[in-house]
């Protein structure tokens, strides 16, 4: 069984490439206050369809509110950061597939908690609140959507030969 | 066509489907709440379906692909929808339709605030006069949020749905 060779080549490659997708879709999140009417509109009514948009909860410069709630904000910004950092924790790769379904569960206990705690009224969140849950939920996604990109990097595992010198197809791969 | 190809495709197909969703129920927790999960719902099923097709455990990096597959087909999907809302939609004039578009994107989500609606009221001469920005602006934000959306939902979707083979140690680093 040949396990895929992780190389930092492919691990540059995966975050930059993760970087630069998560963060243009940050500058689309806070866009809407910089641009002019038109194109803020257009942006607002593109960014309804994704997130409630509600302006009290909502980050905002001057009178122009960003194009999503404080919790989605915290996600992309997270996704961003992540993508940037992964290079720092690409040797726990491994653990990190090894881990995939108990690290994302427990990345989404945190929103969850604000935000049942929020709905039963035991608990007012706060903007920091949603923003720092949301950003725990964004690193972890974009710590995986690094992860995921630079293994889509690296090429397939050699194929092999059996002992009688023939040529096996690579382990696993699709 | 390949098993890839058509997890991909079915993928978008859902995905399309479920960003409708919000026109035909507009209950805000559908809408506004739970509006960026129908996102990832494109890749969590094309991964869904490729693992049980094919009986394996995805690698993270076939994921990757298959997500990147899905958001853009899943783009295409949506302007081919466009395309022909507009011709069934007896608007022969492209900016009033995009005016409509946008107001019912708006109508759709029932958290959305009145100032934003009344903002693409504003707007119509707008449209008219930069109809080519308005489709390269909705076409990068289009395929920027569906290949997110789907790479993440596939790489998810490769985590939680495992058949076959164990690949625990896929990568070494």
């Amino acid at each position: 069984m040949t396990a895929p060779t992780l190389d930092r080549r492919a691990v540059r490659l995966g975050s930059t490439a993760a970087f630069v997708l998560t963060a243009a879709v940050l500058a689309l999140v806070f866009a809407p206050p910089f641009v002019p009417d038109g194109p803020r509109a257009l942006l607002r009514a593109a960014f309804a369809f994704l997130c409630h948009t509600l302006p009290d909860r909502s980050f905002h410069v001057g009178a122009h509110a960003l194009g999503v709630c404080h919790r989605c904000t915290g996600i992309y910004a997270g996704l961003a950061i992540a993508a940037a950092l992964f290079p720092l924790l690409a040797r726990h790769s491994a653990w990190l597939g090894r881990m995939a379904p108990r690290v994302l569960a427990a990345a989404l206990v945190p929103i969850g908690v604000d935000w049942v705690l929020g709905a039963t009224g035991l608990w007012a969140n706060t903007a920091g609140s949603r923003v720092a849950t949301g950003l725990v939920f964004g690193l972890v996604g974009g710590l995986y959507l690094a992860r995921g990109i630079a293994l889509a990097f690296v090429g397939p595992a050699p194929e092999r030969r059996d002992a009688a010198g023939g040529l096996q197809p690579a382990h696993g791969r699709t | 066509m390949s098993q890839h190809t058509t997890s991909a495709l079915l993928g978008a197909v859902v995905m399309t489907a479920l960003s409708l969703l919000p026109r035909v129920l507009p209950i805000p927790a559908i809408s506004g709440c739970l509006g960026c999960l129908f996102l990832f719902s494109g890749g969590l099923f094309a991964a869904w379906h490729y693992t049980n097709a094919e009986r394996v455990t995805m690698r993270s990096g076939d994921a990757a692909r298959l997500g990147v597959q899905t958001g853009l087909i899943a783009f295409v999907l949506g302007a081919v929808l466009l395309l022909v809302m507009w011709l069934f939609a007896g608007t022969p004039d492209l900016t009033t339709f995009f005016a409509d578009q946008m107001q019912k994107g708006m109508a759709s989500n029932p958290q959305s605030s009145p100032e934003a609606t009344e903002m693409v009221d504003n707007i119509v001469g707008w449209i008219e006069s930069n109809l080519g920005l308005v489709i390269v602006l909705g076409s990068v934000f289009s395929i920027l949020f569906n290949v997110l959306g789907s790479v993440l939902g596939a790489i998810l979707g490769a985590a939680i749905f495992k058949k076959g083979g164990n690949v625990a140690a896929e990568d070494t680093y």
